[in-house]
């Protein structure tokens, strides 16, 4: 059992390492990115919103200075509101009013129902022909739309995905890891995964779809709780392919206490099982993928798996050093300590972590890196209960739910283990404080540029 | 009998131990310092009025009715290497995993994705964009409504018409561009060079060639 538990990590310490000097030493795939700007094909924005009063203004605002043309027929913004109990309604009102190219969508009778459900609803009022998604607390650069439809340019590419980056992470300690921690996850591990035409993930924000592609394989599915990971691998297996940009940079706001934390990790690890229990042997069989995608998927949809392993592989080993085994048996709990040091996290190993640091040439965040073991410690609790609440997710219950393309109609429901994850919103609280980091660092911006001005005012009246 | 332990060997262990424990921690606390300072200022810190460069716009659509066709295309792959006769119409996105070769007046209605080296004929339609992996050439007259976007060479002849459609176009290659006596504003970039020749006859792969030449007989 111990041997396999680490011959399973080797495994991801080799595909770690092999992302880490791809990204590193290797040439780029330029992601069609010369082509930004030229290629601007009709675009539909959906942005889920439950409760979003304290975001909902700054991401609209965004979308309203975006560098993209306007017409409505090629750019539209579909605010949807999804029962929302707060200033949320009356703020996508006030938009869609002054604003033609924003349509607000209201959820009143059937709302509240999650993300995914939200989404579909939004499909139905898109009418373009790419679909991108966003969530509300994002805050997306003016360049960020042409630079991610740009892949679509090529006929195999289904989906894309930006890079996130969080803007309040001197808010908190948790914020400040999160921060390294998707650095790494995006820097090195997407864009090698894009460069070795792997599998790319999509995130479920900061990227988007084919609305063909999306209708083929039935739109969003409301059963799981990551749905972005669910499509990745449906597109995957329909053999379409999603385009990783890294240079599409959208700001997000980062959860700021261990408490935020857990919950959303909980989520995208019982999210991320429910994937793995449909999709592996799906993936083994694919007649698309190639042998390395799926070595790749396989280890993918296992990632949220790896802390419950290495907890069990801490717990054989020491019971095994206690009970007198041979005297290697020691070497285990620390081997896996190392294993799992280099091998845990969200996709952001110690050095994809490190790599994408030095390429950001963020120097002194390397000292950070330490402090990554709090979060591992966090992940190997917090994955291994997710994974067992995964398990008693596995069987779906019917409901009549209304979904995307009537002519598909999702009749599942998820209950278990006490929880009832689906049809409802399971989102991290919103602190609203991206704005802030947002303006502040614009204001700095601006004074700066007024101290350079007035200093070469100062010179050139020096000159005379 | 019952073995008395050796007090000496415990110490050393627990120096040892100690040391080690020290070490661990020593790590934690260059992070903890680091913490404990203001932010670094990342590359990535926020320039809310970034915008991008103003970029040589694509010339104006010439050619009235070259709207998007709203249609949803249906797309093909196929394997191997594939040769599309004069005045074929192609209604769907095509996904080529070997060369592609088009004879003159073919229209493409959908997207075009070819692993391997592309020749496009003469007068050939391509109503969306083309993404070819090996070299590719347009032969004269063609029209590329949307983008071009390759890995190897890039020849252009006379005539060629790019970015006409609603969505606009423009061309990206990673090796060298050839274009033959290029007329009017066209976005163009090339990792390697752009070369306006008088004829492509003298650059153009002499296995291209071969390509080109089955596809005349």
């Amino acid at each position: 059992m111990l041997l396999v538990i680490i011959a399973i990590m080797s495994l991801y310490i080799v595909r770690h390492f092999r992302f880490f000097s791809n990204r590193l030493f290797k040439e780029q795939r330029r992601c069609q990115q010369d082509l930004a700007g030229t290629f601007r094909p009709s675009v539909s924005i959906l942005i889920p919103m439950h409760k979003e009063e304290k975001v909902a203004t700054s991401i609209l605002e965004r979308f309203v200075e975006m560098d993209y043309p306007k017409d409505a027929s090629r750019y539209e913004v579909i605010a949807i509101d999804d029962g929302s109990t707060d200033a949320t309604p009356s703020i996508v009102d006030e938009y869609a009013s002054k604003f033609s190219f924003i349509k607000g969508v209201h959820r009143v009778e059937n709302g509240g129902n999650g993300k995914p459900e939200a989404l579909n609803v939004g499909l139905k009022v898109a009418s373009n022909e790419i679909i991108l998604i966003f969530d509300a607390d994002y805050l997306p650069p003016q360049d960020c739309i042409e630079r991610l439809v740009a892949p679509f340019v090529d006929v195999e590419v289904g989906g894309v995905m930006g890079r996130v980056v969080p803007v309040n992470s001197p808010a908190s300690f948790v914020s400040r890891i999160i921060d390294i921690e998707r650095a790494g996850g995006y820097q090195i591990s997407q864009q090698a995964r894009y460069n070795l035409n792997l599998i790319p993930q999509f995130g479920g924000t900061v990227g988007g779809f084919r609305r063909s592609v999306l209708k083929a394989v039935g739109g969003f599915d409301e059963t799981k709780l990551t749905e972005d990971t669910d499509l990745t691998y449906k597109l995957y297996l329909h053999g379409w392919k999603i385009a990783y940009v890294n240079a599409a940079e959208c700001y997000e706001e980062a959860v700021l206490s261990w408490e935020m934390r857990e919950k959303q990790l909980t989520r995208w690890a019982i999210g991320h099982d429910q994937c793995l229990f449909e999709y592996f042997f799906k993936t083994l069989k694919s007649p698309v993928l190639t042998f390395w995608q799926k070595v790749d998927g396989i280890l993918l949809l296992g990632v949220y798996t790896t802390p419950l392993l290495i907890f069990v592989g801490w717990l054989i080993g020491i019971f095994t050093y206690l009970t007198g085994g041979p005297w290697w048996s020691s070497l285990f709990p620390a081997i896996l300590f190392v294993f799992a040091y280099n091998s845990i996290g969200n996709f952001a190993v110690f050095a994809e972590v490190g790599g994408s640091l030095f390429l950001d040439q963020r120097r002194r965040s390397i000292w950070l890196l330490p402090l990554m073991f709090v979060d591992l410690l966090a992940n190997v609790w917090v994955c291994s209960r997710a994974f067992f609440k995964a398990i008693f997710l596995r069987n779906p219950r019917p409901s009549q739910v209304e979904t995307l393309f009537s002519e598909r109609v999702h009749t599942k429901t998820l209950n278990g283990f006490g929880n009832n994850y689906a049809h409802q919103w399971d989102k991290t609280e919103r602190s609203g404080n991206g704005l802030l980091y947002y303006t502040a660092v614009a204001t700095e911006l601006d004074v700066t540029n007024h101290v350079k001005k007035a200093e070469i005012k100062r010179n050139n009246e020096k000159r005379g | 009998m019952r073995r008395e332990a050796d007090p000496l060997p415990t110490f050393g262990y627990l120096e040892i131990l100690g040391l080690f424990i020290g070490m661990i921690f020593l790590c934690f606390l260059w992070g903890i310092w680091e913490y404990k300072k203001p932010k670094d200022p990342g590359p990535l810190f926020i320039d809310l009025n970034r915008t991008i460069e103003k970029r040589v716009r694509v010339r104006e659509c010439s050619v009235g009715g070259l709207t998007q066709n709203p249609s949803v295309y249906e797309t093909i792959r196929v394997r191997g290497d594939l040769r599309i006769p004069k005045g074929e119409v192609v209604p769907y996105n095509m996904i080529v995993e070997g060369n592609l070769t088009s004879q003159e007046d073919v229209i493409f209605q959908g997207g075009l994705h070819v692993r391997g080296r592309a020749v496009i004929g003469v007068r050939n339609r391509l109503e969306k964009s083309i993404v070819c992996q090996k070299e590719l050439l347009l032969s004269e007259d063609v029209i590329v409504y949307n983008c071009i976007d390759c890995e190897g060479l890039v020849f252009i002849k006379n005539g060629v018409r790019i970015g006409l459609g609603v969505e606009g176009g423009g061309i990206a290659s990673a090796s060298t561009i050839y274009l033959e006596n290029a007329r009017g504003p066209l976005r163009i970039h090339s990792k390697a060079r752009i070369h306006i020749v008088g004829t492509l006859e003298k650059v153009i792969p002499k296995d291209l060639e071969q390509t080109i030449e089955v596809k005349v007989t």
